[in-house]
This record gives structure tokens, C-alpha cells and sequence, in this order.
């Protein structure tokens, strides 16, 4: 048992980064962290034991995220009103491009929620398409669309904010 | 020649186009600049989520998160929580540690005392698995079933770097010397009933009563830990 806490521990940054591709800012994601673990922690007895760890604990992410969006549009206008850059800039790494990774999160934010699971889990995760479409119980062919439609609009909103 | 698809030049960059595909997609790529554009940017917009994404890995995790995973419980050591010094970092946290896993190992093992410690260092040797564990893991990033797993980082009293890690066969401590990791310390695990303590590395008593030792200032934080790799591990202040 104790096992399962230790590999959870260990996969913490990873849950951290998906959620943070989810969601406006590291508040919010810390928030879906939460959210997630507490659930897992309850459904330990109903993860079958040869299930990937990650993918299952994904899953159970993705739906908290899911619910979240569904349930609660009054928090979600709450965490909308104080977007703009405050998420990231305390927490993103410096890099050499910040104006660039800022833009590709606000492209993210502005996707479609079906396109915008299905890049985290492809893009920031580095699942498989088919790894992706299992977790999401859809077909392949689906996920290639979604990832297909959520590039074209991310490379469109990075070129219009380049101009 | 029909245009390759952003959907075909997508699903090479994501390593997803059949071997047939991929092969007609690269003989094509040699001379066809339009091509080699959509590649080109394609990997530009992987690479944005990972400049994106990537440094949330290296953050330190609020204590909210790990407090949910880490129950008191005697036989099992918070292990992973020393790997990135919290904020307001002290050492009682690291006394307080020290002695939950002594504890731990008395409950689960036996009492591992430091005259065995002593006496048995000299049998250990950093592999090249443990060295190269040594030059490029991160505490922060590691996978919980890495066969070396990485505690503290921190500068030591020349301005040496020093890393806490756990084998199979226990605990140790390593500082830098020239482009190498020496052994300080090491401190064996108990044999065989020992899996539950083997990664208790950087608690053991022994090796954190070193620590103490020679630290200088505190502990690297994730960013300074990833800067001191990065850097090849120089030593500071000389």
C-alpha cells in the first residue's frame, strides 16, 4: 500500500506539468492536483494492478478537469477573470523565448477542450496516439483530427500574435 | 508530386507515420524545401510545449500535495520529500527525518549501527550506473523506480559539490573531486527484508549526520540542482 503513495510521489512533477497545460495557471493546476490525488488515494482498491500508474492517474485528472469545466462555470469565470500572465510568469522557467511559451499557453487555453486534452497528452506528456485514443476510449483516427485541428489553430494564434 | 498533408508532417514529427510513410516522407524531404519548412516549424511548436510545459518539472511541489502522499507512518520514510529543500528549509526537518528512519530501520530491520557503516564503506564502489546516476539525475525528475535514486544536493566546505543517493545496497554520499564523484560515505541497507528502506538514501543516520557536516549554506533547491548539472557540476567560491 505505502507503494502506491511512494510511485504517486514520484509522479508528481509529471501531474503538475499536465495539469498546468490544463489549466489558466499554477494556482489552478496545483488546485486539479489536489483534486486528482484525493480521488486516486480513495480508488487505489479499483486500479487494476497491471494499468499503468500514469496513464490511470491521468485519466483520473482529465475528469476532474472535465467536471470542473462542466460544474462550476461560476469558479471558472472566477479563475478567468484573473488570467492574464500572473500563472505563468511566477512559475515558468526562464527560457530565451518567454513571450513565446506565454503565447503557446494562451493558444492552449483558447483550444477546444476535446483538442486541448488531446494535446497535453500527446504534446506535453508524450503519449502515443493510440496510447492517447485508449486512455480516451476513442478511436485513433479521432485523436489524429483533434491533435490535426489543435495545431492548426495553436500555429494560427502564435503567427497572429508574432505579427 | 501531391503536397504531403500537415496531418502527414504532423504524424512524422510526433514518430507516428508507418516505417513505408516515414520513408517516403524523408526521400522526399532531401530536396523539397516547402517540406523541410512545415518539418522545421512543426518541431518549433514541439519545442514551445516543452519550453512551455518542461519547467514545471524542475519546481519545487507544495508541501499541500506532498503532505496528501506522506502519512505518518513509522516503516515508511517520506523519502523524497529532502530531494528539493523546501522553503524555510532547517535542520530540524532533516533531525526530524533522521530520526524517523532510524526508527524505521530499528522497526523493520534491525539496528543498523554506524560501526557496520563504518566498517562495511570501503566494500561499496560507485558503478558507472551509480556515476553516471550521479552526473545527469535530477532529485526532481527521477522516476520513483530508477535503480539510483538521487537526495540532497549541496556545496560542501570547498565548494565542492556533494549528492545523497540510495542503491539497492543502501545509502551514500558523494562529493565531487576533479571531473569524478568520491565516495564520502556509505551506509548499507539491512539485506534482505530491506526493499522499504533501500531509497530511504539521503534519511539514513549516518549519511545525514555527514551531510550536516559538511554542508555549507543550504541545500540546492530544483533550479540550483538542474544549474549544477547543466554546468557539469564545477565547484563555487574558488
Amino acid at each position: 500500500v505505502e507503494k502506491f503513495e511512494r510511485e504517486l510521489l514520484g509522479l508528481l512533477p509529471r501531474l503538475r506539468r499536465f495539469a498546468r497545460s490544463l489549466t489558466r495557471n499554477a494556482a489552478q493546476a496545483d488546485d486539479l492536483c489536489q483534486m486528482a490525488l484525493e480521488k486516486a488515494l480513495m480508488r487505489r482498491s479499483q486500479r487494476r494492478e497491471e494499468a499503468r500508474l500514469d496513464a490511470w492517474m491521468f485519466m483520473i485528472m482529465r475528469n476532474c478537469w472535465i467536471d470542473e469545466r462542466r460544474k462550476n462555470t461560476r469558479e471558472l469565470a472566477r479563475f478567468d477573470a484573473g488570467v492574464s500572465a500572473d500563472g505563468l510568469s511566477d512559475t515558468a522557467a526562464p527560457t530565451n523565448d518567454p513571450l513565446g511559451t506565454l503565447h503557446l499557453h494562451q493558444a492552449m487555453n483558447a483550444l477546444p477542450d476535446e483538442q486541448r486534452e488531446a494535446a497535453a497528452l500527446v504534446w506535453v506528456e508524450g503519449f502515443s496516439y493510440q496510447e492517447a485514443a485508449d486512455r480516451l476510449e476513442i478511436p485513433i483516427g479521432t485523436i489524429t483530427s483533434r491533435l490535426s485541428r489543435a495545431r492548426g489553430r495553436l500555429i494560427k494564434n502564435l503567427d497572429g500574435e508574432n505579427d | 508530386m501531391a503536397k504531403m498533408t500537415d496531418e502527414k508532417v504532423m504524424a512524422y514529427v510526433d514518430g507516428e507515420l508507418t516505417p513505408e510513410d516515414r520513408s517516403a516522407l524523408e526521400r522526399r524531404l532531401a530536396s523539397d524545401r516547402q517540406l523541410q519548412c512545415a518539418v522545421a516549424n512543426e518541431r518549433l511548436l514541439r519545442s514551445k510545449f516543452a519550453e512551455t510545459y518542461d519547467p514545471t518539472l524542475a519546481e519545487e511541489v507544495p508541501q499541500r500535495l506532498l503532505q496528501l502522499l506522506e502519512r505518518p507512518n513509522p516503516q515508511v520514510l517520506p523519502f523524497r520529500r529532502p530531494r528539493i529543500a523546501p522553503a524555510g528549509w532547517r535542520w530540524q526537518h532533516l533531525t526530524a527525518m533522521a530520526a524517523s528512519l532510524a526508527l524505521a530501520l530499528f522497526l523493520g530491520n534491525g539496528l543498523l549501527s554506524n560501526d557496520r557503516a563504518a566498517e562495511d564503506q570501503a566494500g561499496f564502489r560507485i558503478t558507472k550506473e551509480t556515476a553516471e546516476a550521479l552526473n545527469v539525475q535530477l532529485a526532481s525528475t527521477q522516476s520513483a523506480n530508477a535503480p539510483v535514486q538521487i537526495g540532497v544536493s549541496f556545496i560542501g566546505p570547498e565548494g565542492q559539490p556533494c549528492r545523497t543517493f540510495g542503491v539497492s545496497e543502501g545509502a551514500g554520499l558523494a562529493c565531487r573531486s576533479g571531473n569524478e564523484w568520491k565516495l564520502e560515505l556509505f551506509a548499507p541497507g539491512t539485506g534482505s527484508s530491506g526493499t522499504e528502506f533501500q531509497r530511504a538514501e539521503s534519511g539514513s543516520t549516518a549519511v545525514m549526520s555527514k551531510v550536516q557536516e559538511l554542508i555549507a549554506g543550504e541545500p540546492m533547491d530544483g533550479r540550483q540542482e538542474r544549474q549544477a548539472r547543466d554546468a557539469g557540476w564545477p565547484a563555487t567560491g574558488n
